[in-house]
C-alpha cells in the first residue's frame, strides 16, 4: 500500500517532513564544524514546515502504484481499526483508549523514526524508539527510504561545501596571485603553500583552473624561484590540476611544459615526481603536448632521467612519456637514439622484474625497433637476449610486446651470437595457443636461421625442425604462419652441419605431405616461392626422393614452371612495344618461380625414377628453351637439370632432338661459370655415342671455349680427361668442378699467374653451381634465395649478401663500353 | 650521393635527360647494320661500371658501383642532349640503374632508339631535409628509390602502424 504521498515537484520535502515537534536535536552535542552545524539547521528547519501528512486521514497516493503488499503497515494513512485489523493482535485486546495512546505514541516518535533514517550520525546513543515495522521481512516505508535519502542528504551537504569552497577560492584567487607575484621569497613561498592547499579540493581546484592569471603566475614562480619547497608547492599544485582536462589545456596554453621539462633536471624527488606525472598526463590527454615536449628538449632530458633513477614506477612513466613521443615520430627517434635510450632501456629490461614497467620499456623498444638507425644500436646493446629473457613471463601483453620487437630486430641481428636462450624460447613458443605469438617466433626464426650456421644447428638441435613442421601443419592455409615457417625451414635444411640431419628430420616428422599440399591453391605466390625452395633443399638428401616422388612434387612443380614462364613470355611479348613491365604478382617475379621450379626439379632429377618421371612430363622442351632466357640464372638452372637429365641415354636423346645443342653451344661462351660448366657437361655427355673424332673435335672447342679468358695456358688438359662421374654419384658437378678447380689451381701454379687471376677464393669457380642467386645477375639485389644448399660446407660467410660475388668474371677489371 | 651503396634506399636531385639516337653510318656514308640486318643506332657515349665490377679500379675513380659516363663522341647524340662527362646514370627508360650489371646496363641502353634518362650530376645541391619539398618547377627532380627487399624478409609489423 502506498506510502507517502509523493508529488512530482515536492518530493523530497515531503518525505522527509514531518510533525512539527520540538526538536530532538540537542545542538551543543553536534560537533564543533560550521559545515555540520548549518547541516543540522537546515534539518532542522525541515523539521519545522508542516507537510500534511501527519493529518491522519486516509490519502491516496495518485503516484504511485498500488498493485501493493496489503499486509504492509504504514504510518499516518490508515484508519486506527484497520491498522488494528491489520496487526493482527486481536482485535478484542485493545479497547478504543488504548489503542488511541498507542496511535499517539507512534505519532509522537515519528519524527524520531525518519531522523535516525536519514541523519543516523545525528542520533544519540542507546534511545529506543518504537518500531513500526510488523513482520521483519517487510521493511517499513521509512526504512525503505532511508538509504535513498542518505544519499540525497550527502550531495546537498557536498554541494553545500563545495559552494563554499568555490566561494572562498574566487575571492582569494586575485590575492593569491598578487602574492606569487611579490618579490619576497618567503611572500610566494607562503602564496605557493595556500595555492597548494586549495588544489586539492575539488571546488577551488576549479576556480584555480579557470584562471589563466593564477596558471600563469604559478608556472612563473615555479620556474623563477630558487626556494625549493615552493617549486615543490607550485609543482604539486600544477599536478592536481592536470587531472582535469581544464587543467591540462590551462597549463598548456600557460606555457607550462617549458618550465615541467625544466623540473626534470631537479634534484628533489617529490619535484620530479610532480613535473614526470604532469607532462604524462600532459602527454596522454593535451593536444600539441608531444610537439611542445620535443621542442622543449624533454626527450634528452627523459632519456637520461632513466639512469639516475630506480624507483620503478617513476621509471615506467617515463618511458610510457617516451613511448608517447616516440610513436610514429623519426626525429624523436633519433634524439632518442642519439642521448643512449636503447643502452638505458635494455638495462632496464634486463634489471627489473616490475610488470608495468618492463611492458612499458618494451613498448618503447617496439617503437624504436622500426627504425632502421635504433635497430642496430638496440641490438649491439644486448636487446635481443634482453628481451628473450621475458618470453616465458605471464603476462601476455609483454610477452606479445617482447616478440613484435624481436621480430622487427631479427633482420637485424643475424650475425649475432649468444642467441641460444632466444632460440629455444622461439621453438617452444611455436606451440602456443595465441596465433600471434606463433606467427611472431615462425618470423623471428626465419629471419635468425638465414646465412647464421651457428643459429641454423641450435634450432636443429632443440627439435626446433619437428615444432616447425607440426606449426605448418596446425596452421592450415594461414599463410602468415606458414611462410615464415617454411622459409625457416628452408634455411635449416642448408648450409650447416646439420642440414643433412634436417633434411631428414623433415620426412621423419611426416613434413613432406602437407609440404606438397601448400604447393596447390589457396597458396599464394610468395608461398609457393618458398616451399619450392624447401622442397629443393630437401632433394638433396637421397631418401626423399622417393617420398617427394609419391606425393606427387614434381608434376605440380611442372605446372607452377609452365604457368610462370607462360606467364613471362606473355609479358615480354606484350612489352616488345611498349615499356617493360615489372611483372610481379603477390610481390613475386614469375622469373624467380621459373629459376625455383627448375632448380628443384635438378636437385630431384639426380634419382633415375625421377628422372624417368620429369621425361614423361615433356618437360625437356620447356628446358631447352630456358636455355635462351637473357637472364642468367635461369640458363644456368636449365643447363643444370639437362645435365642431370643427360646422364640417361634416353634423356640425352631427347635433348638432342630438341635442338638444344646450338643454345648450349651459345652458352659456353658465357661470362656466367656456371652456365658454362654445365653446358658443357650437358654437350660432352650429349656426345657419348658420337664417333670419335666428333668427340675430339667437341672437347677441343669445349676446352678452348672454358678457358677463352686465360691467355697463359700453354698446354690445357683436355676436356675428355675430366672424370664426370655420373649417376652413381651425388654430386657430378661437384666432382666436376672439383677437377676444375684444380685445373685451375694447377693452371695458377704452372703458370705463375699474377694477381689478376682467380686466387681470391675458391668462391669464383664453384659460384656458378647451384649457389642460389648470390650473384646479381638478372634482377638486382638478393631476395631470400642465398640459402640453396650446397653439399660441400663452403663457407659464404665472407661474400657481401648485398651483392655476391660479381657475375663470373674478374672481379677486378674494371672496363667500359660504346654504346 | 657519392658513394652510395647498390641496393641502399637513394633520395637525390636528378636531372632528366633526352637523347634521340642516330643511325649509325660508316666513313663512306652508308648505314651500319646489326647483325640480324637492322640498322645500328648510335648515341655515342661510353659507359662504365655496374655492380659486377669493382670501381677501384676504374682510371677516373668513380666511388661506388654505378654506372658512369666514361667519354662523350664529339659531334654525337650525347654531346648534343646535355649528357655530360662523369655523369651517373640513375635512370633510363624507367628502369632503375643503381643496381645493375653492366652487360644489363649496356643491353637496355641498346633497346630503344630513345633514352629518357636521370642522371647525377655532381655539384647539384643537396636534397633538403624534408622529403615534402620538391623541386619540381626547376631543372631538377627529386628521384626516389624504393627500399628494395632487403635479403632476409626485414618484417615490420602490421597491426601497429608505422611512422
Amino acid at each position: 500500500m502506498s506510502s507517502y504521498q509523493m508529488n512530482a515537484n515536492s518530493g523530497p520535502n515531503r518525505a522527509m517532513g514531518t510533525v512539527g515537534e520540538p526538536s530532538y536535536m540537542d545542538l551543543s552535542n553536534m560537533p564543533v564544524d560550521n559545515k555540520q552545524q548549518q547541516t543540522m539547521m537546515w534539518q532542522q528547519n525541515q523539521y519545522m514546515s508542516d507537510s500534511g501528512i501527519h493529518s491522519g486521514q486516509t490519502t491516496q497516493a495518485p503516484s504511485i502504484s498500488s498493485k501493493s503488499h496489503g499486509e504492509e503497515v504504514d504510518e499516518g494513512e490508515m484508519d486506527p481499526s484497520k491498522m488494528m485489523f491489520d496487526w493482527g493482535l486481536g482485535a478484542d485486546s485493545y479497547n478504543q483508549e488504548q489503542v488511541d495512546e498507542i496511535n499517539q505514541q507512534l505519532n509522537q516518535t515519528r519524527s524520531q523514526r525518519v531522523r535516525a533514517a536519514m541523519f543516523p550520525e545525528t542520533m544519540p546513543e542507546g534511545v529506543q524508539i518504537p518500531s513500526t515495522q510488523i513482520q521483519a521481512d517487510q521493511p517499513t516505508a521509512v526504512q525503505r527510504l532511508s538509504e535513498p535519502s542518505q544519499m540525497l542528504k550527502h550531495a546537498v551537504v557536498n554541494l553545500i561545501n563545495y559552494q563554499d569552497d568555490a566561494d572562498l577560492a574566487t575571492r582569494a584567487i586575485p590575492e593569491l596571485i598578487k602574492l606569487l607575484n611579490d618579490e619576497d621569497q618567503v611572500v610566494v613561498y607562503q602564496a605557493a603553500m595556500m595555492v597548494h592547499q586549495l588544489s586539492k579540493k575539488e571546488a577551488s581546484r576549479h576556480a584555480i583552473m579557470n584562471s589563466p592569471q593564477m596558471i600563469t603566475a604559478l608556472i612563473r614562480a615555479m620556474a623563477n624561484t630558487e626556494d625549493i619547497e615552493t617549486t615543490r608547492c607550485a609543482a604539486g599544485t600544477l599536478h592536481n590540476l592536470s587531472h582535469h582536462r581544464q587543467g591540462l589545456l590551462a597549463i598548456f596554453k600557460s606555457g607550462g611544459i617549458p618550465a615541467l621539462v625544466k623540473l626534470l633536471s631537479s634534484p628533489l624527488e617529490s619535484v620530479l615526481f610532480y613535473a614526470i606525472t604532469t607532462l604524462h598526463n600532459l602527454l596522454l590527454h593535451q593536444e600539441g603536448s608531444k610537439m611542445a615536449v620535443r621542442m622543449a628538449g624533454g626527450l634528452q632530458k627523459m632519456v637520461s632521467l632513466l639512469q639516475r633513477n630506480n624507483n620503478v614506477k617513476f621509471l615506467a612513466i617515463t618511458t610510457d612519456c617516451l613511448q608517447i613521443l616516440a610513436y610514429g615520430n623519426q626525429e624523436s627517434k633519433l634524439i632518442i637514439l642519439a642521448s643512449g635510450g636503447p643502452g638505458e632501456l635494455v638495462r632496464i629490461m634486463k634489471s627489473y622484474t616490475y610488470e608495468k614497467l618492463l611492458w612499458t620499456t618494451s613498448r618503447v623498444l617496439k617503437v624504436l625497433s622500426v627504425c632502421s638507425s635504433n635497430k642496430p644500436a638496440i641490438v649491439e646493446a644486448g636487446g635481443m637476449q634482453a628481451l628473450a629473457m621475458h618470453l616465458g613471463h605471464q603476462s601476455q601483453r609483454l610477452v606479445q610486446n617482447c616478440l613484435w620487437s624481436l621480430r622487427n630486430l631479427s633482420d637485424a641481428a643475424t650475425k649475432m651470437d649468444q642467441l641460444d636462450h632466444l632460440l629455444q624460447m622461439l621453438v617452444q613458443l611455436l606451440s602456443s595457443n595465441d596465433i600471434n605469438v606463433v606467427t611472431c617466433a615462425a618470423g623471428i626464426l626465419s629471419n635468425l636461421t638465414c646465412n647464421n650456421h651457428r643459429n641454423k644447428v641450435m634450432v636443429c638441435q632443440v627439435n626446433g625442425i619437428e615444432a616447425l613442421v607440426r606449426t605448418i601443419m596446425q596452421a592450415g592455409d594461414r599463410e602468415d604462419i606458414t611462410e615464415p615457417a617454411v622459409c625457416a625451414l628452408r634455411h635449416l635444411t642448408s648450409r650447416h652441419p646439420e642440414a643433412e640431419m634436417a633434411q631428414n628430420a623433415v620426412r621423419l616428422h611426416y613434413g613432406l605431405p602437407v609440404l606438397v599440399k601448400l604447393l596447390h591453391p589457396p597458396s599464394r605466390w610468395p608461398l609457393i616461392k618458398a616451399v619450392v625452395g624447401l622442397i629443393r633443399n630437401l632433394a638433396l638428401c637421397p631418401a626423399n626422393h622417393a617420398p617427394l616422388r609419391e606425393h606427387g612434387a614434381m608434376p605440380r612443380i611442372v605446372q607452377l614452371l609452365i604457368r610462370a614462364h607462360q606467364d613471362t613470355q606473355r609479358r615480354a611479348s606484350i612489352s616488345s612495344n611498349g615499356p617493360p613491365l615489372t611483372g610481379y604478382v603477390d610481390g613475386v617475379r614469375m622469373e624467380e618461380i621459373v629459376e625455383g621450379t627448375v632448380g628443384a626439379l635438378h636437385i630431384l632429377a639426380r634419382e633415375a625414377h625421377n628422372r624417368a618421371v620429369i621425361r614423361g612430363l615433356n618437360c625437356i622442351p620447356l628446358f631447352v628453351q630456358l636455355l635462351y632466357s637473357p637472364i642468367e640464372n635461369i640458363q644456368r638452372v636449365a643447363a643444370g637439370v639437362l645435365c642431370e637429365l643427360a646422364a640417361d641415354k634416353e634423356g640425352a636423346e631427347m635433348i638432342e632432338q630438341e635442338g638444344a645443342t646450338a643454345p648450349l653451344t651459345e652458352l659456353l661462351h658465357s661470362r656466367n661459370e656456371g652456365v658454362a660448366t654445365y653446358a658443357a657437361a650437358v654437350l660432352f655427355r650429349m656426345s657419348e655415342d658420337k664417333p670419335q673424332d666428333y668427340k675430339k673435335r667437341l672437347s677441343m672447342e669445349l676446352t678452348s671455349s672454358l678457358y677463352r679468358g686465360d691467355p697463359n695456358w700453354a698446354d690445357p688438359p683436355v676436356f675428355e680427361e675430366m672424370t664426370m662421374p655420373l649417376e652413381d654419384s651425388r654430386d657430378p658437378m661437384y666432382n666436376a668442378q672439383g677437377s676444375q678447380g684444380s685445373m685451375y689451381g694447377g693452371a695458377h701454379s704452372d703458370m705463375g699467374r699474377g694477381p689478376t687471376g682467380y686466387e681470391q677464393v675458391p668462391i669464383d669457380s664453384m659460384q656458378g653451381l647451384d649457389i642460389g642467386s648470390q650473384h646479381g645477375s638478372g634482377y638486382g639485389p638478393m631476395d631470400n634465395l642465398p640459402d640453396l644448399a650446397s653439399p660441400g660446407d663452403i663457407n659464404f660467410d665472407n661474400i657481401d649478401p648485398a651483392l655476391g660475388p660479381p657475375g663470373g668474371d674478374n672481379p677486378n677489371q674494371w672496363y667500359d663500353t660504346d654504346v | 650521393m657519392a658513394g652510395h651503396t647498390a641496393g641502399e634506399p637513394l633520395e637525390c636531385y636528378s636531372i632528366p635527360i633526352v637523347l634521340e639516337k642516330e643511325q649509325d653510318i660508316d666513313q663512306q656514308g652508308n648505314p651500319v647494320l646489326e647483325p640480324d640486318g637492322k640498322q645500328r643506332y648510335r648515341c655515342g657515349f661510353r659507359i662504365g661500371g655496374g655492380i659486377d665490377q669493382d670501381p677501384s679500379q676504374s682510371p677516373q675513380g668513380y666511388p661506388d658501383k654505378g654506372v658512369y659516363v666514361t667519354f662523350i663522341h664529339d659531334n654525337s647524340p650525347a654531346s648534343r642532349c646535355g649528357l655530360q662527362l662523369h655523369d651517373k646514370i640513375l635512370q633510363v627508360n624507367g628502369k632503375d640503374f643503381t643496381v645493375v650489371t653492366h652487360k644489363q646496363a649496356v643491353e637496355s641502353i641498346r633497346k630503344k632508339p630513345v633514352l629518357k634518362m636521370l642522371v647525377y650530376r655532381k655539384g647539384v645541391p643537396q636534397l633538403p631535409k624534408s622529403s615534402n619539398q620538391m623541386g619540381a618547377h626547376t631543372q631538377f627532380q627529386a628521384y626516389n628509390q624504393h627500399v628494395p627487399q632487403q635479403q632476409y624478409n626485414a618484417q615490420q609489423p602490421q597491426y601497429h602502424q608505422q611512422y
